[in-house]
């Protein structure tokens, strides 16, 4: 699938619209459902789907097959761009964990679109498995990227432990997700 | 263990001030304990953006973001072709300038693969400024009223997507305590701050304000007046119009 979107982004550097298009479909519903979990706002989601595709089309060379996959960078320069997006927008809102508009969750699942499908099943069900905190604590770091002080304030835990618990409990949800891996014994890469 | 070191957190998530982050890759340049961190951070997260709860995008979203990609594109290359600028349809998308820091870019780019931060904020004039050309879109002088026989225009020049909006006038009365000159753009008869300054002894004032904030908010403004303000922070026009002419955004 990597090749796919490698050929892609290749040819869309070389202004093949349709390519784009191609790229664009299969990623929207991913992109949105990110960076929609992020921003916690239909509108904001959509600009920055919208910046993202933009520097796609008019950037050349900002991805570099030889560093990774394809849709991991694409789903960094997402992170990124929603991170400025909402530092542009902090009065519009403050993106709170609990908050969320059921009727905006559609039935259909990730799961469905093309090759996320096992990485969605076993990175939701390793995060279950974490405990509470711990969840909150990769929410309020990765999705809603907030700084470290932040971050402490929102837990009620000194600055100078921010950074210990962020790598705890990412590297508890990575060993849970390898216990799933294997459990599975079909690992791919 | 440097102070520097504390940062890795908010560099990550683009936390830090311009300063802040410049000082950060200076160090970062040199800690491989930084970098392998990052290297790290980036490691243990690529898959969390797969606990995302599916969430339908927006109707007809794709034509909107397809279609103001491609109409931005064309814009571009008709801007080339003819000298005389149009002033742009009111668009959804708002620009920005996204700026690659040369040296850190590539330095991280090679450390920890494809992750940067490609959300430059327009505030690093030294990479871009030299291919970009700035451009009139609008131009109109200021109409004085009764209150004072100063002059004035504006002006609103677009560089690489970005639109600012210049003002300059002259022949204005000195200031008197707290009081400034304030630039608003109304929409219909709503006022939106777009810069504030004080006369030189001359009695010459200018103003350059950035856009991107109003064009995001979608402010259709269709007018421009500067006012002289008791104080320099009022959010709300209260004293003279000295200088106004319409504008179209």
């Amino acid at each position: 699938m990597n090749e796919q979107d490698v050929t892609w982004y290749q040819n869309i550097q070389n202004g093949d619209q349709r390519a784009l298009e191609a790229l664009y479909d299969k990623y929207e519903k991913l992109l949105f459902s990110f960076v929609y979990k992020m921003t916690q706002n239909r509108e904001v989601t959509e600009e920055v789907v919208q910046d993202v595709f933009l520097k796609i089309w008019t950037k050349k060379g900002m991805y570099d097959p030889s560093k990774g996959k394809f849709s991991s960078w694409l789903l960094t320069i997402s992170r990124y761009t929603a991170i400025d997006f909402m530092r542009k927008k902090k009065d519009s809102k403050d993106f709170s964990l609990e908050e969320r508009d059921a009727t905006h969750v559609d039935d259909t699942s990730l799961e469905e679109e093309v090759e996320w499908k096992e990485d969605t099943k076993q990175i939701k069900q390793a995060m279950k498995q974490l405990k509470k905190d711990q969840q909150k604590v990769i929410i309020l770091f990765y999705f809603k990227a907030l700084s470290q002080q932040k971050i402490a304030d929102q837990l009620g835990i000194p600055l100078g432990t921010v950074k210990g618990r962020i790598r705890l409990a990412l590297k508890h949800l990575k060993e849970k997700l390898h216990m799933l891996e294997e459990k599975r014994g079909d690992i791919n890469e | 263990m440097n102070k520097q070191c504390e940062k890795v957190i908010d560099y990550f998530n683009d936390q830090l001030t311009e300063i802040d982050k410049k000082q950060f890759e200076e160090h970062l340049a040199t800690c491989d304990a930084c970098q392998e961190e990052l290297k790290e951070l980036q490691e243990l997260t690529e898959d969390l953006p797969f606990i995302s709860e599916p969430v339908t995008p927006n109707e007809g979203m794709k034509d909107r973001v397809l279609g103001n990609i491609l109409q931005e594109e064309q814009e571009k290359t008709d801007e080339a072709a003819t000298p005389n600028f149009k002033p742009k349809p009111q668009s959804k998308r708002k620009y920005q300038t996204w700026i690659q820091n040369g040296l850190a870019a590539a330095l991280l780019l090679s450390l920890i693969g494809n992750i940067y931060l490609l959300n430059q904020p327009a505030d690093n004039p030294d990479s871009e400024t030299a291919a970009t050309i700035d451009e009139i879109i609008n131009s109109v002088s200021l109409e004085d009223t009764e209150i004072m026989n100063a002059a004035g225009r504006a002006s609103i020049v677009q560089n690489n997507g970005e639109k600012v909006l210049l003002v300059q006038a002259e022949n204005l009365q000195k200031i008197e305590g707290d009081q400034a000159y304030q630039v608003w753009l109304l929409e219909d008869d709503k006022p939106y701050r777009a810069g504030t300054f004080v006369p030189n002894q001359a009695g010459e004032g200018a103003v350059a304000f950035s856009l991107s904030e109003l064009e995001k908010s979608n402010v259709n403004w269709d007018t421009i007046a500067i006012t002289l303000e008791p104080s320099a922070d009022n959010q709300e026009p209260q004293g003279d119009i000295i200088l106004a002419a319409g504008i179209e955004s």
